[in-house]
């Protein structure tokens, strides 16, 4: 497979846009971390009967929760980041690379024409989705690189 | 010299070495059998060579007045493949037992099966180890009670037409000692056969494990307890012959004829299947609960290994000539260790360029050649990334004060370092969101000593590129220290990193390839 061609090709649908889970505007924060921490998910998207009206990441619990803890009981539509940036369905994978790569974003929501959520664009995802590229020089290496024979020889 | 090879008689093939088994073993029977297939062959005696490893079924070429070979225990099949393919006009037949090509042999039968060297195997199965006086074997079925298993064997035992089904053999075949006639039929068969023909026979050991096959041999039972394969047939079996064996979702079930059975309700046997499948589930038919099948399981044609290696050997010849073994040798890695005391290093020889054009070049790479957006992506150093510096701090930092730092200076991770500047660790705000978030934890009171990971994995500047991309990949790491040879910190790559590096590598000028 080309890189190139499939990133120039490929949309954002066509990688893993998994990474996230749905949480509601009323849930309380510490029940939105719980949840995250179980499902092992850095990044939540509020809804509002069904229509995405924020975002809360890890980021977001580094930078104004971890340490208020005065916040933990508080509706999470409080403390999301409101009216999130979101990336249609038909990005392309590397104008979605340029936009996430100027931007101080590490987690866009991908929605469809009708405004539905498909899922959120990751930058785990896009590296993962590179590396499947080339599984024999990517996934095939010693653990370090030192790990390299000199040779192509052996016995 | 047709002629003569028609007047040949079991007589010619009798040796006259005196016959060292077991008074009423088995084996007897085998060997009177093959002294009595081999003449209708019209195979000359000379170019008849059996071979054997180690067992009391291995001293069967010294019985035949034919070539042999005694050889190593559980490599007969292995010498036989050379054999084949140094003069491939020769017939070899492989004479082995249960421990000789199950045991220590077995991986050398898998592989003469698989590449279907035109040869025939015979392995004596009697469950048990005779010539070391009565070890349980791996036919013996769990339970046997033997010198080496007092309180019965506790493993499960190998049934060898499904091994030998399951390392792709193209003739697979049972037979059992006391059935003559029968032995005689897959003998020839075997023989007939091009590729490995692979034939099991039950072979009585009367001094260890007498009576192991005697469902298979007692005129009393023997027809109710196996069952004659016969192709392009319905499978019944039965003194009266009134059952059969149907398939029932994969799984087969003896059946009684009539009251609504018929024959055209019975699985029909076809060795000739591609799919090894059918044979397959025949070979799982075991006592005592099925009738053991008795026959050839599967015999189907497949390209012939020594015909496609000396093949590809004339053309090779053909291609680029007769080649010189002596110039490959010398052509290239080789050295010579310098005479005396003195000398200090080993001298490599270059001078002698290679004279070979046997082993082609792969790698051939023009040093000058622009390097594509991949070879960039994938074998470039780290040091061509633009790479943030790291933000540092020392162990003893607490929790609060490192996540204002963060906070401040919009930084997603510390490096942690010790007096001396080398890597310690890496606190990250996943720390945070794992260990911290959502527990009641007093971040002034607790240090990152506490949190970091410790002894992260880290690359040097000279590492390519694709490594980064491995650990990130496959481990999920989204910051990874870049360290000097020292180990001090002098960048940080991380997710973003590689999304920006690939950005700019790609040009929007694409054409599919």
């Amino acid at each position: 497979m080309d890189l190139n061609y499939s990133l120039h090709n490929d949309t954002v649908k066509h990688v893993d846009l998994s990474f996230y889970v749905e949480v509601q505007k009323d849930h309380p924060v510490d029940q939105v971390i719980a949840k995250m921490q179980n499902s092992q998910r850095k990044c939540a998207l509020v809804m509002d009967q069904g229509k995405l009206i924020g975002i809360f990441t890890a980021h977001d619990i580094a930078r104004r929760v971890i340490d208020q803890s005065e916040v933990i009981n508080a509706p999470i539509e409080t403390i999301m980041t409101p009216d999130p940036l979101t990336l249609q369905s038909d990005t392309t994978l590397i104008e979605a690379i340029r936009f996430m790569s100027d931007k101080p974003h590490r987690y866009m929501p991908v929605v469809d024409a009708e405004g539905r959520v498909l899922g959120t664009l990751t930058h785990y995802a896009i590296i993962k989705y590179m590396s499947d590229h080339f599984p024999e020089e990517i996934y095939n290496l010693p653990p370090t690189p030192d790990h390299f024979a000199s040779a192509r020889a052996g016995a | 010299m047709a002629d003569a090879i028609e007047t040949l008689t079991r007589k010619d093939f009798v040796s006259d070495q005196e016959v060292r088994w077991c008074p009423g073993c088995g084996d007897y029977a085998i060997l009177a059998q093959m002294q009595r297939v081999l003449p209708e062959m019209g195979i000359a005696r000379e170019e008849m060579v059996f071979i054997s490893g180690i067992g009391c079924s291995s001293r069967f070429p010294y019985y035949m007045n034919t070539y042999g070979l005694h050889t190593i225990h559980g490599r007969a099949a292995t010498v036989a493949t050379g054999l084949k393919v140094a003069n491939p006009d020769l017939h070899v037949w492989v004479i082995t037992g249960d421990g000789d090509s199950l045991s220590i042999g077995g991986n050398h039968l898998l592989h003469v099966l698989r590449r279907n060297v035109n040869l025939n195997i015979i392995l004596f199965n009697n469950a048990i180890y005779g010539l070391t006086k009565g070890q349980y074997s791996p036919t013996s079925p769990p339970g046997t009670r033997t010198y080496s298993s007092p309180m019965g064997s506790v493993e499960q035992d190998f049934n060898a037409i499904s091994v030998a089904l399951a390392a792709e053999a193209t003739f697979v075949a049972r037979s059992v000692d006391r059935n003559t006639k029968h032995m005689a039929e897959i003998l020839k068969r075997a023989t007939e056969h091009r590729g490995t023909s692979f034939v099991e026979i039950y072979q009585n050991c009367n001094i260890y494990n007498d009576g192991a096959w005697s469902f298979a041999t007692e005129a009393n039972v023997k027809d109710d307890q196996t069952v004659i394969l016969e192709h392009g047939q319905p499978i019944i079996f039965g003194k009266d012959r009134d059952k059969g064996i149907r398939v029932n979702k994969l799984a087969p079930e003896v059946v009684t004829l009539g009251n609504g059975v018929s024959e055209s309700d019975l699985l029909a046997h076809d060795e000739t299947l591609d799919n090894p499948a059918h044979a397959y589930l025949l070979s799982r038919l075991t006592h005592p609960d099925y009738p053991v099948p008795l026959g050839v399981f599967r015999c189907v044609e497949r390209p012939i290994y020594e015909e496609q290696i000396i093949a590809q050997g004339r053309q090779a010849v053909e291609d680029r000539g007769a080649g010189d073994l002596n110039a490959l040798y010398h052509a290239t890695d080789t050295w010579i260790v310098p005479e005396g005391p003195d000398a200090e290093t080993v001298q490599e020889v270059h001078e002698e360029l290679p004279t070979s054009n046997i082993i082609p070049d792969i790698e051939q790479e023009d040093p000058m050649a622009p390097r594509t957006a991949l070879q960039q992506l994938l074998y470039d150093p780290i040091s061509s990334l633009d790479l943030p510096v790291p933000e540092c701090v020392s162990a003893d930092t607490s929790v609060a004060d490192a996540v204002e730092t963060m906070r401040s200076k919009n930084l997603g991770c510390l490096l942690v370092v010790n007096k001396r500047g080398l890597l310690r660790g890496i606190f990250a705000q996943g720390d945070l969101f794992e260990k911290v978030a959502g527990r009641d934890i007093d971040l002034t009171k607790i240090t990152i000593d506490s949190l970091m990971t410790k002894d992260p994995t880290a690359l040097k500047t000279s590492d390519p590129i694709g490594h980064l991309l491995h650990l990130m990949s496959l481990h999920g790491f989204r910051h990874i220290p870049i360290v000097d040879p020292d180990g001090r910190p002098v960048g940080l790559a991380s997710f973003k990193v590689m999304l920006k590096f690939t950005g700019g590598l790609f040009s929007d000028d694409i054409s599919p390839n």
